[in-house]
């Protein structure tokens, strides 16, 4: 029974790293089942106006892009099939906008989206409060170049930005990771201008944000892996945050196991 | 006047900010602005120093040979080549934008990904049921993982229900709001603190008066 308690972390590994593997090459497709907060979240970006702007803001590194790319793919494609204008920024996490430039691109042309008219990213910014308060007295000011370095005011989706206010953005979709991120967003932009703030958040931060959901101050949260998964079923585009759940499951289930295996032998030796 | 000069500067500086943030004529003369660019500036510098403190301390590690100085000439190549490669090729260059991508993009990534095998491994290993407190928070942990998980639908079809919705919502909801609140009151206390000259862990010392 001792050994229950000490097996070697290797093995655990092992048997995780070979059920990431088998998951992946022989999906369970478990059905995910669809939460309010998820159904609330898609109901906030689906019912903007059909001339909506958005400004898309991947706050996160390459840490967090195995939760955060799925949000990403999955709100620039509802984006685009509502037609909306598509503007990314983001400020001090530098490789935001470089890892969801490939993704977007390729949406886009699957929408036949022109960069420029129909979508723009104007990569990373530096001052995070800074830059989010100029934002709001002149956008072309905070960020004077886009992604390719090109002037911002030479870019006809730009003409309809001059400033982050209501008058001219109906909503911010916000990835959020760290900090700064959506609290600063909220804090400098959403909440005294009044535009509505949508999130999409790592799991890990999920418990620190839903208090801001309940309040209303985030309309939207797309909560983790297993809210991603939700919300592509709502736009019915089944994408990677889908796929990995069977992982997620499986690997739910195994450290579930390890954890009552350990009680077991925990509690067989504590009774000699 | 070591610890004096800097107190005043704090002082002076909190009331600045209170200033341009709360009354209208600090907002009428602009200080927000002006504030905002003192930021900008004294974040480049803070940069820029650190770039210098780095430099010295692994230069010094590199002269003096201690345990592991290649590392210290690795890290002081890798910081210098970087730079100058951004100087000459500007960040969308295509050797910078190659290393950016394919290095640290995936290493990050990498790194991150390597948590979920050690959170397994260390869930395994502190979850015992040695007291009450230990028993509530096992089952909890337990809960949460499975209801956001698919599998715990498939095992019983309200477990998200329960799990995501009212644990996340009503339990995990109150008790983070109680911390918010006792965390932003502790902060405003701080300032406060800060500001009358009473705090002084910022220059050094024991920090309290």
């Amino acid at each position: 029974m001792e050994r229950l308690m000490k097996i070697d972390r290797r093995i655990i590994y092992l048997l995780g790293a070979a059920i990431v593997f088998l998951t992946m090459l022989y999906p369970l497709g478990l059905p995910v089942a669809i939460s309010d907060l998820a159904r609330q979240t898609y109901n906030e970006v689906e019912n903007l106006p059909d001339d909506a702007v958005v400004i898309l803001s991947p706050m996160y590194d390459s840490g967090a892009m195995g939760e955060l790319n799925p949000m990403f793919v999955a709100l620039f494609r509802h984006c685009a099939e509502r037609g909306y204008k598509i503007i990314i920024v983001n400020t001090q996490w530098v490789q935001g906008p470089q890892i969801v430039h490939k993704f977007a691109t390729e949406i886009a042309e699957e929408y036949g989206y022109v960069y420029g008219e129909d979508w723009i990213n104007l990569g990373s910014k530096p001052g995070a409060a800074i830059f989010l308060q100029t934002a709001v007295k002149d956008f072309w000011e905070a960020c004077i170049e886009d992604f390719n370095g090109q002037p911002v005011e030479s870019y006809p989706i730009m003409q309809l930005v001059p400033k982050v206010t209501a008058e001219y953005v109906d909503a911010c979709l916000v990835l959020n990771c760290g900090t700064p991120g959506a609290p600063e967003w909220l804090a400098y932009v959403c909440q005294p201008e009044g535009i509505k703030l949508v999130i999409g958040e790592i799991q890990m931060s999920v418990p620190e944000s839903m208090p801001y959901v309940q309040s209303g101050q985030y309309a939207g949260m797309i909560a983790g892996s297993r809210g991603c998964a939700e919300y592509e079923q709502l736009i019915g585009h089944p994408g990677q945050a889908l796929k990995a759940q069977d992982t997620m499951s499986a690997i739910a289930l195994m450290v579930t196991l390890f954890i009552i295996l350990g009680n077991i032998g925990y509690l067989a030796t504590r009774k000699k | 006047m070591r610890k004096e000069g800097p107190m005043i500067v704090t002082v002076l500086s909190s009331l600045v900010v209170l200033f341009s943030n709360y009354f209208f004529l600090g907002q009428q003369w602009g200080l927000t602005d002006r504030l905002d660019y003192w930021f900008n500036i004294s974040y480049g510098i803070a940069l820029a120093l650190g770039f210098v403190n780095l430099t010295i301390i692994h230069w010094k590690y590199v002269q003096r040979r201690r345990e592991g100085w290649v590392y210290s000439v690795i890290l002081l190549l890798v910081m210098y080549g970087y730079l100058l490669l951004g100087i000459v090729e500007q960040h969308t260059g295509p050797t910078f934008s190659w290393i950016y991508d394919n290095m640290m993009t995936v290493l990050g990534a990498a790194v991150f990904s390597l948590l979920a095998f050690l959170i397994s491994s260390a869930a395994y290993r502190a979850f015992r049921i040695r007291t009450k407190e230990a028993t509530i928070l096992l089952v909890c942990a337990i809960f949460i993982l499975l209801a956001r998980a698919p599998i715990g639908d498939a095992i019983w079809s309200r477990w998200s229900y329960w799990g995501n919705e009212w644990f996340m919502g009503v339990l995990n909801t109150a008790g983070y709001r109680g911390i918010l609140l006792g965390a932003y009151v502790g902060a405003f206390a701080v300032a406060l603190r800060i500001l009358l000259g009473l705090e002084r862990a910022h220059l050094g010392g024991t920090g309290t008066q």
